[in-house]
């Protein structure tokens, strides 16, 4: 099927649909809510944003930074509107400020605030902040892309679906150009192939 | 009938619009219209200070529209005045009735446009393109705001005002921001002296022009995103 960019309140279809992400209904009409890829099927149509911020769902994979240590537990940012809280009691080993982690969501309340475990502290590394929309492209199909950087570049590297990449590597430089290339041009289609012959030629 | 500019009445000036050229910003927009210079950038949603602005229900939004000092030919004084505060506040009530804010509640949405350099319309350009940066920085909205000013000029209603249309002894200038494509106005300030016969006219003129800005906009989101091509 041909790829389709939508604008917000562009008119998409009438007929009686499935709802997914970023369309509205008004008057029995589905509206475009924001700019992004058009995905339609018989019974289902959605939108895939080509820009946005982290809303978080239950069971994400994050990587959250310690942004500061108080008496009773830790103040942690990640790449949302809102900061969240981890008492002292919910974690074993002793955090310090600055360090990364990657956890998982285990609640969300209407606020947006967040609830996290399954905690794991990782070692020194550089943090790339990419556009959680983009996630879905730079994990690829079946991990594809996550693998050519793994083979290729012999990389360390975890993607939180928060849109932060932790990553451990000596060709960082062609790792960071690679991500900007996902970045910039993922509503083109065929991408991992044309990063592969990216990487190969540079590195 | 030509005009000053060799423009016909129903003509905007040339316009031309670029995606994205802020990187430290969410979104950006920046737009020449004839003669006018604009940049608007977008930050957030991101958690409101001091905490009792906030409001639990939705976001709040805080346009600043400025006149960079350099964009008169007589220096402007660059302290916010009153023309620079009742813009922002008429043109953020424009901008929320085209942004879903429900979704992001106790935030604020800072929305800055600058004129870089202003002949007349700067309010127009500067909602025009606040409302693509919005857009680019991937905030959910019903549409987009398209602005243009529409007025009497010399006894002829006429599109998009120059400095020196705007001077004319018979004058009337409007901004008018519709909410495409709902076609439903959301700014509208008029200067100058008119009947109920001839505002009716110049309404129908903006929100005619209005429909062609859209189209502009439109063009220029499409242009920010090539299907096809090397990789950039």
């Amino acid at each position: 099927m041909d790829k389709k960019i939508v604008i917000p309140g562009e008119f998409l279809t009438d007929q009686r649909k499935k709802l997914g992400s970023n369309v509205f209904l008004l008057n029995n009409k589905v509206y475009s809510q924001v700019v992004g890829l058009l995905s339609e099927s018989t019974d289902y149509i959605s939108v895939v944003a080509l820009n946005g911020i982290y809303k978080p769902n239950v069971n994400d994979g994050i990587i959250l930074i310690v942004k500061d240590d108080l008496p009773n537990g830790y103040v942690l940012e990640y790449n949302s509107f809102t900061d969240t809280f981890l008492p002292k009691s919910m974690i074993k080993k002793e955090l310090k400020k600055g360090q990364i982690i990657f956890a998982r969501l285990s609640s969300v309340n209407d606020n947006d605030t967040i609830d996290i475990d399954h905690i794991n502290i990782l070692p020194k590394g550089r943090l790339f902040n990419a556009s959680p929309v983009k996630v879905p492209r730079l994990i690829g199909k079946n991990d594809s892309m996550l693998n050519l950087f793994k083979n290729l570049l012999k990389a360390n590297i975890v993607i939180g679906k928060n849109g932060w990449i932790w990553y451990n590597c000596d060709n960082y430089l062609i790792l960071e150009n690679a991500i900007n290339l996902i970045i910039n041009n993922s509503q083109k289609s065929n991408l991992t192939n044309s990063i592969k012959e990216y990487i190969e030629k540079n590195i | 009938m030509t005009r000053l500019d060799n423009r016909q009445i129903d003509q905007l000036r040339p316009i031309n619009i670029k995606l994205g050229v802020v990187k430290s910003a969410d979104g950006s927009c920046y737009l020449e219209w004839g003669r006018n210079i604009v940049i608007a950038t977008v930050h957030g949603p991101k958690p409101m200070f001091p905490k009792h602005l906030a409001d639990s229900t939705k976001a709040v939004i805080d346009y600043r529209y400025r006149m960079a000092p350099f964009s008169v030919s007589d220096r402007k004084n660059p302290v916010p005045g009153k023309r620079d505060k009742e813009i922002s506040l008429v043109s953020g009530f424009a901008l929320e009735k085209a942004i879903d804010l429900e979704q992001f509640p106790n935030t604020v949405i800072d929305i800055n446009s600058i004129i870089l350099s202003a002949d007349a319309g700067t309010r127009a350009a500067a909602l025009t393109a606040a409302s693509l940066a919005c857009a680019d920085a991937g905030l959910p909205m019903k549409g987009l705001v398209s602005a243009v000013a529409s007025g009497r000029a010399n006894g002829e209603f006429v599109l998009d005002l120059t400095k020196d249309e705007e001077d004319t002894f018979d004058a009337v200038d409007t901004a008018i921001g519709v909410l495409m494509p709902q076609n439903e106005i959301v700014l509208m300030q008029m200067d100058g002296f008119v009947n109920q016969k001839d505002w009716k006219k110049i309404i129908s003129v903006g929100v005619k022009g209005a429909e062609k800005v859209y189209e502009l906009q439109k063009k220029a989101i499409l242009e920010k995103y090539p299907l096809e091509g090397d990789l950039q």
